[in-house]
């Protein structure tokens, strides 16, 4: 299975606390300065619409967006181009790139450490549907091929992967919980070493 | 077993027809890519299929701190003058008079997640934009669409472009009968009509189904039309009063009229006389004024006319033109439900409000339309699913995109009016104000569009947010107002017809670009747009919302009882307008308040070094070098189907390119050859063969009778070898036909 736009979404940890207007120019210096990875081209701001894909940064191969959808704020990562021959490997670099954007959102001066986000849940979304349908042998392609990475970079939480939806009008969702999981920077530290 | 490709997945859900267009478009940006088709050429190809281009598609960004060049990995690849080939594009999609079922909605939504970000933007001519969209995407994106029978062909370009139409046509209790079969037969005649291929620019018509109310904004277009009802003999005869003309752009043209009853079985051949005069006559060079506006405005609407019924008298009989008639209740909805009166139901929190702005109460007793109001015209791909299912639950296909950038349910029976409201509220999709001050219409501007100056979508989100907050104590005339707001002068937002409109600008202030916007005031929306308002002075972008309290306190204060807002800003003159609006007009220095020197929601220091060089205007290439494109298309097609093994079609295709390109030839000197191959062929041999045109020195002849020994005798059995030799013989034959066509071009006279 080699889907060609993987997204993952990290959720905010108090969601109260968010100020996507406060994301915008954050995200534009993100371009200036090239801070997260990916060929970064602009910021698109879709805060007018209730539950929203929120504050894009919007690049070549990847995405970015604080996105608002579902009512439950969190970050949104996106490839889209130039993938690994593998949807293990896909699947790691999209997790460790979206995690890192996080990281680097928590440490913006500019928001004052108001945002945080949790790693025990992440809804991972293969946007595909001719490579990825939302079948039930797509999703089992995709459990084995993921098991293995979320035991390593998880070890010791309870992680359980679940299909979202059956409903075949929607792309192949997983949803991801892991109680007990670490923190971000182990994480980011195993999933640097899943990565590479 | 996935299937390998979409075009292998829908093979059998697609129409032949529109399959084979996107087949030879994909042909077209292989051969871009390998350099056999110039930029320009390409460009208008890509334009008339929708796929057009985006801000920093010329591969550079202003990012606050300096001009930035974009690194994309195209290595020289273009996909139009100046513009990169892997920078992302905007894809345009027709719906032709708005209209929509809940499959094509769920296959907009799958493309909106797929292959943009996630956003469906409704645009004020009633088509569907996704932004971020990469070209090598556009044609599985196409073959999506074609699934569910949308084209996206001549969605931009120097085109007929999206036929609109009242969103409540058919439902109206005012109009004098429902024009969607009229627009729908129009639309399609019209689409890939060889007489409207050579256009020097584009071609917006629009129907009506009456002239007092807004609809469908005839006044504003190149031909509209305006449904009347005449007795005839003691019965009623339908037609319509038809407009020409019209136009907004940087300075808008009123249509004239061109007759004030056409019958139905008119309408059809009278617009393609039209476009006939239009593509012999109108302006190529000069695409600042190719609109057909300016061509009438020229000539005056009488001459013009007298034109457009002469050629309306040598058009060779087309039975569509009048065939549609027979089956005028094809487009007919059935409503899903039984009419049930509202009577006592609970009433969710919001309804009210809701109600009062959003339904209409259709002319079919117990039924009402309700109106889905979209902020800024986007809608997420989940909603666009969810509004699907509302759609099947309670109304099943009548649904329809606006001008105002919404969506209209038709047919709901009033007893599940709070029910809709209810799931459309659990959707996000339930704000009350539809068409009202706080719906306000905005093109992309600097979001997304080249062309645009100030920020459009980010001074109507704004607006939107000041506005609402205000709106439970707003008196009901400011309520009714209507703002629209362009990027920039060419009026994408409409500014000319709406109360207040605003159109980009930007102006100077010592060392700093100030965003400001154009205040343009008393356009008028009733009777389709009859009156465009007057540009009375720029105020810098982020002074709007006062202008717009200052502008709203005068008329309630001073508003004699009755008076419209146009009314009133007539009658108090541009003199004391333009003063109610100055103190807003001053800049306050860079240092006293740096805010006025940046956007609303772009924190980057103004300016105007991101514009590009646009696409509205298509390129202006030849009937010659469009049509013989289309042979290189098909011949590569051969090719691939060789590939394939397929050496039936692979001759078909490769016989098909001769005719194709022969028809190119033809074209410059007998526009109406039509599509049929003997007669394209008899032409083309009289033209160019008996006249030994397409001779060169060395090979005569030759080539042209590949095409005729072909067409002569096609091979009943062709296998890998003949495919091939066919194939070969196809290609020399396009070649000798561009020698042909450049031979003649350097022997035509000056000027032509």
């Amino acid at each position: 299975m080699n889907p060609q736009r993987i997204s993952v979404k990290w959720y905010v940890d108090k969601p109260e606390a968010v100020a996507p207007d406060k994301v915008v120019p954050v995200f534009h210096r993100w371009i200036q300065q090239s801070v997260v990875p990916g060929f970064l081209i602009d910021v698109a701001d879709y805060r007018h619409m209730i539950d929203g894909p929120g504050v894009m940064l919007v690049g070549h191969d990847v995405d970015y967006a604080l996105d608002l959808s579902e009512g439950r704020p969190g970050m949104v990562h996106t490839r889209k181009r130039s993938f690994p021959d593998n949807l293990h490997d896909a699947v790691a670099g999209v997790l460790h790139a979206g995690l890192t954007a996080c990281r680097c959102l928590v440490q913006e001066k500019q928001l004052g450490a108001t945002i945080d986000f949790r790693t025990d849940e992440i809804r991972l979304v293969l946007q595909d549907r001719l490579h990825a349908p939302n079948e039930s042998s797509s999703f089992d392609q995709l459990r084995d091929a993921i098991t293995d990475l979320l035991r390593d970079v998880y070890e010791g939480a309870d992680v359980a992967i679940a299909r979202e939806t059956a409903d075949d009008r929607r792309c192949l969702t997983a949803r991801i919980t892991a109680p007990g999981a670490p923190d971000q920077s182990a994480l980011i530290e195993r999933l640097t070493a899943a990565v590479h | 077993m996935l299937a390998a490709s979409w075009k292998q997945a829908l093979a059998d859900r697609i129409p032949a027809n529109l399959a084979h267009e996107i087949d030879v478009f994909e042909g077209q940006l292989e051969l871009k890519r390998q350099g056999k088709i110039d930029d320009k050429v390409f460009a208008e190809t890509r334009l008339r299929r929708g796929a057009y281009g985006q801000r920093y598609d010329n591969g550079r960004r202003h990012d606050g701190l300096a001009e930035r060049e974009l690194p994309f990995p195209s290595d020289g690849l273009t996909k139009g003058p100046e513009t990169v080939w892997d920078a992302p594009g905007m894809q345009r999609i027709k719906i032709p008079f708005g209209g929509l079922n809940p499959d094509q909605m769920e296959v907009l939504a799958e493309l909106a997640e797929e292959y943009s970000d996630g956003v469906l933007h409704v645009t004020t001519r009633q088509d569907f934009q996704l932004h971020y969209v990469h070209i090598d995407d556009t044609p599985d994106l196409m073959r999506r669409l074609a699934s569910v029978n949308i084209t996206t062909q001549e969605a931009c370009g120097n085109s007929v472009r999206n036929v609109t139409c009242c969103p409540i046509a058919g439902v109206c209790r005012d109009e004098s009968f429902d024009v969607t079969p009229y627009a729908k037969a129009l639309a399609y005649f019209l689409l890939g009509h060889p007489d409207c291929q050579d256009f020097g620019r584009k071609f917006k018509p629009a129907f009506s189904g009456c002239a007092e109310h807004a609809c469908g904004l005839v006044m504003l277009h190149d031909v509209g039309f305006v449904a009347k009802v005449r007795e005839v003999d003691g019965k009623p005869q339908r037609g319509f009063a038809m407009y020409v003309g019209g136009g907004l752009g940087a300075v808008p043209h009123q249509a004239k009229l061109f007759d004030e009853f056409v019958p139905g079985e008119e309408i059809l051949p009278l617009t393609q006389a039209i476009a006939r005069v239009f593509a012999r006559l109108g302006e190529k060079r000069n695409r600042n004024r190719a609109r057909i506006k300016f061509l009438v405005a020229k000539l005056g609407v009488e001459a013009f006319k007298r034109l457009v019924l002469e050629e309306r008298e040598i058009l060779p009989h087309d039975d569509r033109w009048t065939s549609y008639l027979a089956n005028l209740s094809e487009t007919d909805e059935s409503p899903l439900k039984d009419a049930v009166q509202l009577n006592g139901q609970q009433r969710p929190e919001g309804y009210d409000a809701w109600e009062a702005t959003n339904v209409y109460k259709q002319s079919q007793s117990g039924y009402a339309t309700a109106t889905v109001n979209l902020p800024l015209g986007d809608l997420g791909a989940d909603q666009m699913r969810a509004l699907a299912d509302i759609a099947r639950k309670y109304v099943g296909d009548t649904v329809r995109t606006t001008v105002e950038q919404n969506i209209v349910l038709r047919w709901i029976s009033e007893a599940d009016l709070p029910d809709v409201y209810g799931d459309l509220a659990a959707i996000g999709l339930g704000d009350p104000g539809a068409g009202t001050i706080v719906d306000i219409t905005a093109c992309p501007g600097t979001d997304t569009c080249k062309l645009g100056i100030a920020s459009s979508r980010g001074l109507a989100g704004q607006l939107r947010t000041h506005l609402t907050a205000k709106s439970a104590s707003m008196p009901d005339a400011i309520k009714d107002l209507k703002i629209k707001i362009s990027g920039c002068f060419n009026s994408c937002g409409q500014h000319h017809v709406s109360d207040i409109g605003f159109y980009g600008n930007s102006r100077k202030i010592g060392n700093h670009a100030v965003p400001h916007f154009q205040v343009v005031l008393g356009g008028q929306w009733q009777e389709n747009a009859a009156s465009y308002g007057l540009a009375l002075g720029s105020v810098p972008s982020k002074a709007i919302p006062t202008v717009i309290d200052a502008l709203a306190d005068r008329y309630v204060g001073e508003r004699e009882r009755g008076e419209r807002f146009q009314a009133f800003i007539g009658r108090l003159g541009r003199k004391a307008v333009r003063a109610i609006i100055e103190p807003y007009m001053s800049v306050p220095a860079y240092e006293q308040d740096a805010s006025y020197y940046t956007d609303w929601g772009d924190p980057r220091e103004f300016s105007i070094g991101d514009m590009g060089v646009g696409e509205c205007a298509g390129e202006v290439v030849s009937l010659f070098s469009m049509q013989i494109s289309k042979a290189e298309s098909e011949c590569f097609e051969a090719q691939l189907a060789m590939d394939d093994r397929n050496y039936a079609q692979a001759d078909a295709m490769a016989y098909s390119a001769m005719t194709l390109a022969a028809r190119a030839l033809v074209l410059t000197q007998f526009p109406e050859v039509g599509t049929e191959p003997q007669l394209v062929i008899d032409e083309f041999r009289t033209r160019f063969y008996d006249t030994e045109l397409f001779f060169d020195r060395f090979a005569k002849g030759k080539f042209a009778n590949y095409l005729f020994d072909r067409h002569a005798a096609p091979n009943p059995n062709p296998d890998k070898d003949s495919a091939h030799r066919l194939i070969e013989e196809a290609q020399l034959f396009i070649e000798a036909t561009h020698m042909c066509e450049t031979r003649m071009s350097q022997t035509a006279p000056a000027g032509r």
